[in-house]
């Protein structure tokens, strides 16, 4: 859980130039607002993060 | 979203017990430590200071006389936005599983109306001299794996580019990842724009 959390982390700060405390509070600021834990609020944005990037790849081979 | 009620209970009577005669403040903690042990059970300890007054009350419990030993995570909630705690006031939960305290906290600020701002994560981690900055270094380089991927990549590629960014600077994959994160900010970092692979 805590390498997600931090992976997590690591999106919000480079999307909105925080710091890892700011993006950690957005986290606590999401779990409350959708009534679900930290980390799966966390595992949702890796996923994601992962679903565009392969998106990306695929577009990119397609020409 | 589950909330150990008996958890916020304890923690309120606490922060209220100061002003009150003949409260034995020792007990209660204790009585919140067993509320956190059924919460988390890789729990390992607390630490809190409660001022009154001014004047600050530090209060510990253990598990276990290796307690401290044992702590790999750490969650500080700040205690002073509760209207019956001054300044300074705060209590460190300390467990041994990473990530473990991590909903525990949220859920108690979430409960006691505190701001995200009096929440933080493994800041507050004893030195562990056989450990040294591993668990640090974990931390650093998954956060830069989350950069890479908001950025483009995927897991595999977000690994191989912090391997290639270590080995450009001659550098550990640690400092590289941790350079990656400083240069963060607006227009301050962009990846190639050749595709990941």
């Amino acid at each position: 859980n805590r390498a997600v959390i931090d992976q997590a982390l690591g999106i919000l700060m480079s999307r909105s130039g925080c710091t890892s405390d700011e993006a950690f509070g957005k986290l606590v600021e999401s779990s409350q607002s959708q009534n679900r834990k930290v980390s799966s609020v966390a595992q949702n944005l890796v996923d994601e993060a992962v679903r565009r990037a392969r998106a990306r790849r695929q577009g990119s081979a397609g020409g | 979203m589950e909330i150990s009620a008996a958890l916020t209970e304890d923690l309120r009577k606490l922060t209220t017990a100061l002003d009150q005669p003949g409260v034995d403040l020792s007990d209660l903690v204790e009585q919140l430590a067993v509320s956190v042990t059924a919460a988390v059970d890789s729990f390992v300890g607390l630490s809190m200071v409660l001022v009154h007054n001014a004047h600050p009350f530090g209060l510990n419990v253990l598990r276990s006389a290796a307690s401290w030993e044992l702590a790999r995570t750490s969650a500080r909630l700040e205690l002073a936005a509760l209207s019956t705690a001054e300044p300074g006031s705060s209590i460190v939960f300390y467990a041994a599983t990473p990530g473990a305290l991590t909903d525990l906290v949220a859920d108690l600020g979430y409960a006691l109306g505190l701001p995200a701002a009096a929440m933080s994560i493994d800041e507050n981690l004893p030195a562990h001299p056989r450990t040294g900055g591993g668990l640090t270094d974990m931390s650093t380089l998954n956060q830069a794996i989350g950069v890479l991927l908001a950025q483009g990549h995927d897991p595999g590629s977000a690994r191989r580019e912090l391997r290639r960014l270590a080995g450009l600077a001659g550098s550990s994959q640690a400092v590289a990842a941790q350079r990656l994160l400083g240069e963060l900010g607006p227009d301050r970092y962009r990846p190639s724009d050749a595709p990941p692979g």
